[in-house]
């Protein structure tokens, strides 16, 4: 089922009408999407993502399943908690993941300029107007509000991964354990380092009784459905 | 700008979970290298959260075009970028081992609470950083006011975070201003 439905979406065909929510999609797509058309939508989206890369997951939902329906519901949960797994910016992994499915490297080749490019495009812009006018003392002080609020939105994702990331004792103590690191500047790349190395020893060391709760949680998560679980982290 | 390159390329193989984990390591790196100050760097990442993308990216962009220009940021963000093609690619190809999750979820367990706790770092540090700019007191009422209001406008009215900015901007120069 699965190789199917890869074979399908390679194709750009997606004719599967069974979505991991349960509910059926009578969409169908008769024609691959051309990649100009790809390139536009992503163009379309980048300004949405303004605030952060999963910003962009709502918009790009109703893009993607409901105006142009190019994919299932399901499919794309699927697909972005890909890229919210993948190492790099969510966004542009979101964007090259969805291009591969819709028309292969090409799709996803058009997919990431279509990502990348306005968002470069529109910082540059964005730090000229700041130059441009940025010894106002009315702009600094906005500048300072909006400081403000991405520390607020920081402090929100922190607490959608963190409601992940910490099952239990063992992870909440790691946690503490790694805030502690940085506050006494250990190198961040070595607390992820070593933080992979801890996470699989100890659950080596558990053994079989951590595969039997993995397995549980795993279908609990199912069951809640895969829309959720990108939602983690917004 | 080679290290420029390779310190981003570096930092594209390891930022799991968005790039707001990257922050504190891009500070520590930006201001060891002297490619900006501290205080440039808090404006950097303001400008950087406005912006739509993904805010490594931006921050990338940023730090590229002050210390090399044009080049500078295409290397920043040819370095952050490049990893997660990689990445993306290498996760296509094991996409059927992948929906077991197995492996994954045992490399993710260690490495979540780090992510967290890395996040939750570059929120002190910018706190710190706002702070230090102006009268504390001050600062810290509206500071912690803009978190009560974002957050319940985020969690209780799952409002899309463009609005949060906007109101925190506003809020800014009429308030601090």
């Amino acid at each position: 089922m699965n190789s199917a439905r890869i074979q399908g979406a390679k194709r750009g065909i997606y004719a599967d009408g069974k979505d991991r929510a349960g509910s059926t999609t009578s969409n169908k797509v008769h024609s691959p999407p051309t990649f100009a058309s790809i390139m536009w939508s992503f163009l379309k989206l980048a300004p949405s993502s303004f605030g952060g890369g999963y910003a962009i997951f709502p918009a790009l939902e109703k893009e993607m399943t409901e105006r142009r329906r190019w994919l299932g519901s399901g499919e794309l949960a699927e697909t972005l908690s890909l890229a919210a797994a993948a190492p790099g910016g969510v966004a542009v992994n979101a964007s090259l993941l969805i291009g591969y499915r819709l028309r292969g490297f090409g799709g996803a080749a058009a997919a990431g300029i279509g990502a990348i490019v306005p968002t470069i495009a529109i910082v540059l812009a964005l730090f000229f107007l700041y130059r441009l006018i940025g010894d106002t003392p009315k702009l600094r002080a906005a500048m300072e509000g909006s400081a403000w609020g991405i520390v607020a939105l920081i402090l929100f994702t922190a607490w959608r991964i963190g409601r992940a990331a910490i099952r239990d004792k063992f992870t909440a103590g790691l946690m503490l354990a790694a805030l502690a690191c940085l506050l006494g500047r250990v190198p961040p790349l070595y607390l992820i380092a070593s933080g992979v190395l801890i996470g699989v020893g100890a659950i080596w060391m558990k053994g079989r009784s951590y595969r039997d709760s993995e397995s549980v949680q795993e279908e609990n998560g199912s069951s809640n459905g895969d829309g959720s679980c990108y939602m983690y982290y917004i | 700008m080679w290290i420029l390159f390779l310190f981003f390329l570096r930092l594209g193989f390891v930022s799991f979970g968005g790039g707001y984990a990257l922050i504190p390591m891009i500070e520590r790196e930006a201001v060891q290298q002297g490619w900006m100050t501290q205080d440039a760097f808090l404006n950097a990442v303001t400008v950087a959260g406005m912006s739509p993308g993904p805010i490594a990216v931006n921050l990338g962009t940023l730090i590229g075009y002050r210390t090399f220009g044009i080049g500078g940021a295409a290397a920043a963000v040819g370095g952050l970028v490049l990893p997660s093609i990689i990445m993306s690619a290498a996760m296509l190809l094991l996409i059927h081992r992948l929906r077991k999750q197995s492996w994954i979820s045992r490399l993710f367990y260690g490495l979540q609470p780090i992510v967290t706790a890395l996040i939750l770092y570059a929120v002190y540090r910018l706190g710190i950083g706002s702070l230090d700019r102006g009268s504390w007191g001050g600062h810290l009422v509206f500071g912690l006011a803009i978190i009560g209001i974002g957050w319940v406008m985020l969690v209780r009215y799952r409002m899309p975070p463009v609005y949060l900015l906007l109101f925190s901007a506003i809020a800014g120069a009429a308030v601090l201003g």
